[in-house]
C-alpha cells in the first residue's frame, strides 16, 4: 500500500522536473525552404512569426538561414540561430528549390514523414528561383509569407490546381505505379505566383505541367466542381466556368500491352463571350459548336500531356496503380518498360448548361 | 489525565440529561422555573396551578378563553374542567415526559394543586416564522411563486393543496439527541417503492447526532457516499416540484425549521434540470437543457483545456487564433496554470465575498470585482484577456445550473481538472475525466444509481434527462424510481386526436 502511494507521488511529483515551454515562449516555424547549394550542402531558410503587441497585433516575420550539411546538421544549425527552442507543430509550408528537387527530396520526406508533430495537411512546393529569396521577400498583404503562400496554394486547388499536400504527395511516392506532383511557385517582383505543377518521377523532379495544361491535368485527376476554362478558337474568345465533372478510368487488361480509355464529362457554362466574326444573336447550333470546340481543345491538349508524361516516365494520373489493381502478377520492372508505349485514348464530352441572360 | 477527567465530566452531563428525561412532574417544573419566561401561578376560584412558557404561548386564547372559565367554575377533578373549557385536543397525563414535550412546544398545563400527580394540557401554540414567499434560489419566470418555509406543518399544507390525495403518506420521526427535530418523509402509498421508503426511514432513524438545525445535515448523514463532491439528495424550494417528484414515486424529506425539502432517489440529470423546462414547449425546453449541459462542461473544462493547450499542444491552436493568443499573452510573467489559478481564485474570492453580503452591497462587490478587477488585471499585465474572458464565461456557465448544490460541486471539480491540465496536458484532463465518470457510476442515491439513465442504460428514462420529450411520451414514471405503479396515465387515449367534435 504505502508502495503504491510513493510511486503514485512519484509520478506527480516528477512531472515538475520537465522543462515546459508555453506558446509564446516557443519559436513557431511556419515555412520551410531549402535551397540547393553544391552538392551535399544545402542552404535551409525558417520563417518564424513575431506577434507584434497588444494593440497592434502585427506579424513579422523572423528568418534564419544557414548553410548545412545535412538535414539534422540544419535543425541544429538554425537552433544556434534561434533564442528560443523550435516547434515544427505549426508548420504550414515547406518549399524546395527547383534545383534541389531535381536531385532529389527523397530524405525531406522522410524527415517529414517521420515526425509525428507535423501535420498531413502542410503544403509542399517547387520553387523555380531561390527559396530564400522568397521566403525573405516582404510582400504587400499584411501577413506573413508562409500565409501568404498557404494561402495561394490553397485557393488555387479550390479552383484550377490539382489537390495536393503532404499527405497525397506521400501515398503518391509509396505507391506503386503511381507518382505525386507538387505547386510549381516563383516571385514575380513583389508577389508570389503559381505557374504550373512540378511532376516527380519518385522523389526526382521530371518536369512541369504550364499553366495552360493545369486545368486538364485536374480534370484527369479528380472531379471538378469549380474552375475556369478559356479558349480562343477562330470565331472569338469563349471562357467557361465549369460546374461539375465526372471521370472514369478503363483498363483493357486482355493483351500483353494494356490499353486504357479515360472518359472524362465536362459541365459548364459561358460567362464570357467576345465574338469577332460572330452574328450577335445565338442559337443552339453555336451552343453544339462550342461544346465541339471545347472537346477538341480539351482532348488535345490531354493526348499531349500524356505523350510528355509517357516520355518522361512519371505517371502522376496513376495509370500503373489502375492496372496494378486489375491484374494479378503485376510486374513493376515491366511496366516501367511498357509505359512509353502504352495505348491511352482520353475521350472528353463536354456539356453547356447555361450561356448567361445576355443570350 | 486530563482526557479522563474531561470523560468523566461529559458523563456527568450525560447523566444530567438522562435524568431531565426521567424526571417528575415536580422536578420539571423546577428545571422549568430556572428560565424566567416560564410562568407558573395559582388563579382561578379553586387555585389551579397554571404553568406554561411565556414565549411559546397564545395570550389571547389563555386570557380569553382558560383564565375566565377556571375563575367561573369551582370544579374537583381535572375531567370535569376538561368538559369545561373551550379547547380542542386538550389531554390528562401522568407521565412526565409527555408533560415535558408538550409543555416545550407551548402547551399550557394545569394542575389541580402544587405537586398534583395528573395534568391537564392545553395546546396554546404560538409558532412565530416566516410568510410564505417567492423562491429566491430556483427562481422562475413563469410557473408557481411559492416557496417552502422554515415550518414543517406549513410546508406539508403547501405539498397537500397540490395533491389532495388520501395515500400522501407522511411519516414522521423525531432527530437530533438535543434539538429532537421533527423530520418528516412524504410519500404516495401505492406508487413509491416500499424498498426505497423502508431505506429512508432506516437511515433517519440510525441518525446520531445532537442537533440538525437544516435539511442539509440530513443530506450528509444519509448520503451513500459522504466523501463524494456530489450531492446525493436533491434539495428544493418549490413545493411544485415536491410534488412533481412525490407523483413520480420519490420521497420527500422535510426537516422542520429548514426552507428546503430533499427529494431521493436522485440522478445526476435531475440536478440540470429545472422547473421552467416543463413550462415550456418541449422543443425549446429540450434545446435550453442541452444548453444548460453544455454550459456545466464549458465551466469545468475550458480553463483545463486553456492550460493543456497552451502549455503541451499549441499544434492546436488555429492559425487565426494564434496572433491573439500569443499577443495578449506575450508580456505575462507567468506560466499558463498560474495565469488561470490567479484568475479563478479571484473570481472564487469574488462570489464568496458576494455570497455573504448583503444583496445590494454583494451586487455593488460583483460589478467592483468583474470589471475593475478584471481589466486591472489584464492592464497590469497580470493575466491576458482571453483567459479574462474563459474565466468569465465559465463563471457564468455554472450559474446555469437550477440546483444551487451541484454548482457549488461544478465550481470545485474544474480544480482537479486543471492539476491534471498541467501535469500532463490533455492526458491528465482525460485521466481527470475517466476518474471522475468512473466515481459517478459507483455513485448511489439510497441504494438506486446515481449515474442513472446513462449507467445503467435505460432508454425509457432517456425520455426525460438530456431533453424533455412531450407529455403525452411520458406515460410512464422513471425506472430509477421502481415504482409499485409504473403507468401515468393511458397512451391510447392521451394521443388521440380530437380535432373533431361528435
Amino acid at each position: 500500500m504505502n508502495r503504491k502511494w510513493i510511486c503514485v507521488l512519484l509520478v506527480i511529483f516528477l512531472t515538475g522536473c520537465q522543462q515546459i515551454y508555453s506558446v509564446e515562449d516557443r519559436a513557431i516555424v511556419q515555412i520551410l525552404g531549402y535551397d540547393y547549394v553544391e552538392k551535399d550542402v544545402l542552404k535551409g531558410t525558417v520563417g518564424i512569426p513575431q506577434y507584434g503587441e497588444e494593440e497592434v497585433r502585427t506579424v513579422e516575420e523572423l528568418n534564419l538561414t544557414v548553410n548545412a550539411e545535412s538535414l539534422k546538421d540544419f535543425s541544429q544549425q538554425v537552433e544556434k540561430e534561434s533564442s528560443k527552442p523550435l516547434s515544427m507543430g505549426k508548420l504550414a509550408v515547406t518549399l524546395y528549390n527547383q534545383k534541389l528537387a531535381e536531385s532529389g527530396i527523397d530524405e525531406f520526406l522522410d524527415v517529414l514523414s517521420r515526425d509525428p508533430r507535423v501535420g498531413r495537411n502542410i503544403y509542399l512546393g517547387v520553387v523555380d528561383g531561390e527559396v530564400q529569396e522568397l521566403i525573405e521577400g516582404k510582400y504587400n498583404q499584411n501577413e506573413t509569407t508562409a500565409k501568404y503562400v498557404k494561402g495561394i496554394m490553397e485557393n488555387n486547388m479550390q479552383r484550377n490546381f490539382p489537390k495536393t499536400n503532404l499527405h497525397h504527395f506521400l501515398y503518391a511516392y509509396y505507391a506503386e505505379g503511381l507518382d505525386g506532383f507538387l505547386p510549381y511557385i516563383k516571385k514575380r517582383n513583389s508577389h508570389i505566383q503559381i505557374s504550373g505543377v512540378a511532376l516527380f518521377d519518385g522523389g526526382k523532379m521530371v518536369s512541369v505541367v504550364t499553366d495552360e495544361d493545369v486545368l486538364t491535368l485536374k480534370l484527369l485527376l479528380e472531379e471538378v466542381k469549380e474552375g475556369a476554362l478559356p479558349l480562343s478558337p477562330e470565331m472569338g474568345s469563349v471562357g467557361m466556368e465549369i460546374t461539375d465533372s465526372n471521370l472514369k478510368y478503363e483498363v483493357d487488361n486482355s493483351k500483353d500491352i494494356p490499353e486504357f480509355d479515360i472518359k472524362v464529362k465536362v459541365t459548364g457554362f459561358i460567362n464570357e463571350m467576345k465574338e469577332q466574326e460572330l452574328e450577335s444573336t445565338q442559337t443552339p447550333g453555336l451552343v453544339n459548336d462550342l461544346e465541339t470546340e471545347f472537346k477538341n481543345h480539351l482532348k488535345a491538349s490531354a493526348d499531349k500531356m500524356i505523350a510528355k508524361f509517357q516520355e518522361d516516365q512519371t505517371d502522376p494520373l496513376g495509370l500503373g496503380n489502375i492496372l496494378k489493381n486489375r491484374r494479378r502478377n503485376f510486374d513493376k520492372e515491366k511496366w516501367e518498360e511498357q509505359y512509353p508505349e502504352v495505348p491511352v485514348n482520353v475521350d472528353v464530352e463536354v456539356k453547356i448548361t447555361g450561356t448567361g441572360i445576355s443570350l | 489525565m486530563w482526557k479522563r477527567k474531561r470523560g468523566r465530566e461529559e458523563a456527568k452531563k450525560e447523566k444530567e440529561l438522562k435524568t431531565h428525561t426521567e424526571q417528575t412532574i415536580d422536578s420539571l417544573f423546577n428545571t422549568l422555573a430556572k428560565s424566567n419566561d416560564f410562568k407558573s401561578y395559582s388563579a382561578g376560584s379553586s387555585h389551579y396551578i397554571v404553568s406554561y412558557l411565556k414565549t411559546m404561548c397564545e395570550p389571547k386564547l389563555l386570557n380569553q378563553s382558560i383564565l375566565p372559565i377556571l375563575t367561573k367554575y369551582e370544579v374537583y377533578t381535572l375531567a370535569e374542567l376538561k368538559n369545561k373549557l373551550p379547547v380542542e385536543a386538550t389531554e390528562i397525563t401522568k407521565d412526565p415526559a409527555v408533560v415535558q414535550e408538550k409543555m416545550m412546544k407551548g402547551y399550557i398545563s394545569i394542575q389541580l394543586r402544587e405537586n398534583a400527580p395528573d395534568v391537564l394540557l392545553l395546546p396554546a401554540i404560538t409558532v412565530e416564522g416566516r410568510e410564505v414567499s417567492i423562491p429566491e434560489v430556483e427562481f422562475s419566470v413563469v410557473g408557481p411563486k411559492e416557496a417552502f418555509v422554515e415550518s414543517l406543518d406549513k410546508n406539508m399544507n403547501l405539498m397537500r393543496k397540490r395533491l389532495t390525495l388520501p395515500q400522501l403518506t407522511l411519516k414522521e420521526v423525531s432527530i437530533g439527541k438535543i434539538t429532537k427535530t421533527r423530520v418528516g418523509i412524504v410519500y404516495i402509498d401505492g406508487i413509491a417503492d416500499p424498498d426505497n421508503v423502508t431505506t429512508v426511514l432506516q437511515r433517519l432513524e440510525d441518525i446520531e447526532y445532537d442537533q440538525i438545525i437544516d435539511s442539509s445535515f440530513i443530506t450528509q448523514m444519509i448520503a451513500d457516499n459522504s466523501t463524494s463532491p456530489f450531492p446525493q439528495l436533491l434539495d428544493t424550494e418549490r413545493p411544485d416540484r415536491a410534488v412533481e417528484v412525490i407523483v413520480e414515486g420519490k420521497i420527500v424529506i422535510i426537516v422542520d425549521g429548514s426552507p428546503h425539502v430533499l427529494t431521493c432517489p436522485t440522478t445526476i440529470v435531475e440536478f440540470f434540470s429545472s422547473s421552467d423546462d416543463y413550462f415550456l414547449p418541449w422543443p425549446l425546453a429540450s434545446v435550453f437543457r442541452l444548453i444548460r449541459l453544455f454550459a456545466v462542461f464549458f465551466s469545468v473544462l475550458s480553463t483545463s483545456l486553456y492550460v493543456a493547450i497552451l502549455t503541451y499542444h499549441h499544434e492546436m491552436i488555429p492559425e487565426e487564433l494564434m496572433s491573439t493568443i500569443v499577443s495578449s499573452r506575450a508580456d505575462i510573467p507567468f506560466p499558463p496554470i498560474l495565469e488561470v489559478v490567479i484568475l479563478e481564485l479571484t473570481i472564487e474570492l469574488l462570489r464568496e465575498a458576494g455570497a455573504r453580503l448583503p444583496t445590494k452591497i454583494g451586487q455593488t462587490i460583483g460589478i467592483v470585482g468583474g470589471i475593475v478587477i478584471g481589466t486591472a488585471a489584464v492592464d497590469a499585465g497580470l493575466t491576458s484577456n482571453v483567459l479574462l474572458i474563459i474565466v468569465a464565461l465559465a463563471a457564468l456557465a455554472s450559474f446555469t445550473t437550477p440546483v444551487y448544490q451541484i454548482g457549488n460541486t461544478i465550481r470545485l471539480i474544474r480544480f482537479p481538472f486543471l492539476m491534471g491540465a498541467q501535469l500532463w496536458g490533455l492526458i491528465g484532463v482525460s485521466m481527470v475525466m475517466v476518474f471522475y465518470v468512473g466515481h459517478l457510476i459507483k455513485l448511489k442515491s439510497i441504494g438506486r444509481p446515481f449515474f442513472a439513465p446513462l449507467y445503467p442504460l435505460r432508454f425509457r428514462d432517456l425520455r426525460d434527462a438530456f431533453i424533455r420529450l412531450p407529455f403525452n411520451k411520458q406515460s410512464e414514471r422513471p425506472l430509477q424510481t421502481r415504482p409499485v405503479d409504473p403507468v401515468r396515465f393511458n397512451v391510447r387515449r392521451a394521443s388521440e386526436k380530437r380535432d373533431v367534435d361528435e
